[in-house]
């Protein structure tokens, strides 16, 4: 009997383990690609939407396409006389999965792009031009510059375009900046933070005000990384060679300098305590974009809801958004371009989409339209969507190039972390990273 | 009517015969499925992988153009892949001496008549147990406990006195090491102690009795007897940890995607990064594929070699 019982103690222990490791430990739902949560673990999902003997193979890392077939899509287009098949891959799956059967019969007819790898398959000669559709190129006329400027490659094909565009923002505590900085208003905060000299003397203003107390911002892969990297002259490659702007020199001094100083928290970006400071006190800002507003400062910052503001910051960027493109090798490009034409250009289904979800769309005729109408409780009334249009005109879009998902990462391990850190020199963080994208890409000239 | 029957009888055993040499031949068809999966997932994939690693194929090609050894020439003036080289050899010696260390002593124990141990299935099951979880739940679990700057290691830490401010143990090479292979450690000493107690348990009790008789001390009879005869247990267990060993993977990618500054970077993660990230480099991927399975196959023939030449040397004595 005694033995029995230890037996099932130990199978019990066994299968408490087993249950509390498999347990989800909670994800916020991001469109990043650069969170890559290893605790997720979903299957690929299939969803089949309309009817008809044809299928239209759509790949998607976000399921955001799956209603817009299914609520907008499917009910204008009654008589579509083709299947939309929708295989939803988790983001940091979908390259893996897509790569290698990407010039294959297998491949999908329409994929969707993160704007971390979109470049990679727009620049890769596998997507069809979009101008030989007369559709697609009536409906881009009022598509934002810089949404088809992504979608296109180096020899100036057209090849992916987008619904959403994705501009950013620094986002202030309001009470922060009225108790130690004597800024009442978004211009006049604006007016403090206009370049990256203001910017650094309002944040040790901030510190001598609030005793040390409050950091500027919170972590320098997230908070600096993006704006510096948006207000480059030249990007990470040009004619095959490795190009390191001044304002990534820029950035690595700052970053060293405000760690140096306890200007910042300096957290690891997008981890645990990068999110827990939006609900804390001790944080003043954030750089985020339009939909870091709503799947990331949102959800995270209950107790300070009303007390955030918007303004530019230092510098014009935008970051992540989602491109739609389809394969040359498709049969089904005619149904795959009104699929595109309609999700990307249509003006009536953009606006509503807006409306609906309160996404910047990338249409500039629909965002001025409905731009006035916005007000953001969470921003404290301010109109979120007016200021966010505004920042669009001003993105760079010659300075993304294919090669940047695997740079921005290699930089941000090997020479920005190091070195702001003070972990080693600034001439051994560059050679390190250096070495690392030539490991990576042997055919490009590193010197 | 007897002559009759004989026939009868010799025919039967004639036709027994003929029907078992037909039956033999079913065992080829129960074999078949195994060697047809094997040929395809396995042997093809590996003859493949070395066809790739003397051609130049990488990101969205399919076909790529002969190149000889470049590759290899390559590889081998490559700082990345030779630090790689070093990390694994680090990791994996740091977490197997220890490992067989208190393996060798639990197993010693757990045997032991005259300790005789209570709840010895509890224990046994208790160790075993960080291996059933898998790595990627065992790397949040770490890296939540040690995560700067409020982790519970951190905050244990500043509350007992030893640290004044929070430590970033994942910005640190030498702790990044220890905690990478204390996570292989902790995962399989349970498994190397079972073996090693099977290995234990099947050497005949009479030696014992015996080396007890003549007045032997327990550590003379585990050194005399034991050791010795558990040689090849403990030859499989070395070579099987080897071989996890050079493939160390998950852990080091899971917790710190290889860093700080490339120093948990392994053999595996190298050739993953090379194959599924960047240029996707194929041919370097299975360059240093073939290069992981040539230090895999000389690494074994050492071990090999070392233990026959020990085997043999103690035979003469």
């Amino acid at each position: 009997m005694k033995k029995y019982w230890k037996k099932f103690l130990g199978v019990g222990i066994a299968s408490l383990l087993v249950l509390s490791a498999c347990g989800d430990s909670g994800d916020s739902g991001s469109s990043d690609s650069s969170s890559s949560d290893i605790t997720e673990d979903e299957d690929v999902e299939l969803e089949t939407y309309g009817s008809g003997d044809e299928v239209l193979e759509v790949w998607s890392f976000t399921d955001e396409i799956n209603t817009m077939v299914e609520d907008y899509f499917v009910p204008a287009n009654p008589d579509l006389g083709y299947k939309i098949e929708i295989v939803n891959i988790p983001t940091e799956e979908f390259e893996t999965k897509l790569d290698p059967i990407i010039s294959t019969n297998d491949a999908p007819d329409v994929i969707l792009l993160e704007q971390n790898f979109a470049k990679k398959y727009v620049e890769s000669g596998l997507l069809a031009d979009l101008t030989q559709f007369s559709n697609v190129i009536e409906g881009s006329e009022d598509t934002y510059d810089y949404v088809k400027g992504i979608g296109t490659s180096e020899d100036g094909v057209f090849n992916a375009t987008a619904w959403q565009a994705a501009p950013g923002a620094f986002f202030y505590r309001q009470s922060m900046a009225e108790e130690y900085l004597n800024a009442s208003t978004p211009e006049e905060m604006q007016e403090k933070i206009k370049d990256w000299d203001s910017f650094i003397e309002t944040a040790r203003e901030l510190k001598e005000a609030s005793d040390g107390e409050k950091y500027m911002i919170s972590s320098s892969g997230a908070d600096l990384r993006f704006p510096y990297l948006g207000s480059r002259d030249t990007g990470w490659v040009v004619d095959d060679e490795l190009v390191i702007d001044d304002k990534v020199y820029e950035m690595m001094e700052t970053a060293n300098m405000m760690i140096d100083e306890g200007l910042m928290l300096d957290v690891e970006a997008e981890g645990e305590e990068y999110f827990a400071g939006m609900n804390s006190d001790e944080i003043f800002g954030y750089t985020l974009p339009t939909w870091g507003l709503h799947f990331w400062l949102k959800p995270n910052a209950e107790n300070t809801a009303g007390d955030w503001r918007m303004v530019q910051g230092p510098a014009s960027y935008f970051r992540g958004g989602t491109w739609i493109g389809m394969l040359d090798n498709s049969e089904m490009k005619e149904a795959a371009s009104e699929l595109i034409t309609f999700v990307a250009t249509d003006e009536e289904f953009l606006t509503q989409w807006a409306k609906d979800t309160g996404d910047v769309v990338s249409n500039q005729k629909v965002v001025e339209a409905i731009k006035d109408e916005y007000s953001d409780e969470f921003l404290g009334g301010q109109n979120h969507y007016a200021a966010f249009s505004e920042m669009i005109d001003d993105i760079n879009t010659d300075i993304i190039t294919e090669y940047d998902q695997e740079i921005n990462s290699l930089f941000l391990d090997d020479a920005l972390t190091p070195f702001s850190k003070g972990e080693v020199e600034l001439d051994d963080a560059i050679n390190t990273f250096k070495g690392q994208v030539q490991n990576s890409y042997p055919s490009l000239t590193v010197e | 009517m007897n002559s009759e029957l004989q026939k009868e009888g010799k025919g039967k055993t004639l036709q027994k015969k003929a029907s078992i040499k037909d039956v033999n031949k079913y065992a080829y068809y129960f074999l078949a499925p195994f060697f047809i999966t094997y040929a395809i997932f396995n042997l093809y994939p590996t003859l493949y992988t070395i066809v790739l690693s003397f051609l130049d194929v990488s990101g969205f090609e399919i076909v790529g153009k002969f190149v000889g050894f470049q590759n290899f020439i390559n590889l081998f003036n490559n700082n990345v892949f030779i630090q790689s080289v070093k990390n694994t050899a680090i990791l994996w010696t740091v977490n197997f001496i220890p490992q067989i260390t208190l393996a060798m002593i639990l197993a010693y124990w757990f045997t032991n008549n005259r300790l005789k141990l209570k709840g010895q299935n509890l224990f046994k099951s208790l160790f075993y147990f960080p291996n059933i979880m898998t790595a990627a739940s065992v790397a949040v679990i770490f890296y939540t406990l040690f995560s700067y700057p409020r982790g519970p290691i951190n905050q244990i830490l500043i509350g007992i006195g030893v640290l004044e401010t929070p430590f970033d143990f994942f910005r640190n090479v030498f702790f990044t090491r220890g905690i990478v292979s204390f996570i292989q450690f902790w995962m399989w000493y349970g498994q190397t102690t079972l073996v090693l107690i099977s290995g234990i348990l099947s050497i005949d009790d009479s030696l014992y009795e015996a080396a007890i008789i003549d007045g032997a001390t327990a550590w003379q009879s585990f050194t005399k007897i034991t050791l010795p005869l558990i040689r090849p247990i403990t030859l499989y267990v070395m070579i099987t940890s080897l071989i996890g060993g050079l493939q160390m993977f998950d852990i080091p990618l899971l917790l710190t995607n290889g860093g700080p500054n490339g120093s948990v970077d392994t053999i595996m993660t190298y050739i993953y990064k090379q194959a599924f990230q960047g240029g996707r480099n194929i041919s370097i991927a299975s360059t240093a594929s073939v290069v992981l399975l040539l230090i895999t196959m000389l690494a074994s023939l050492l071990v090999i070699i070392y233990f026959r030449r020990s085997s043999n040397t103690e035979k003469k004595e």
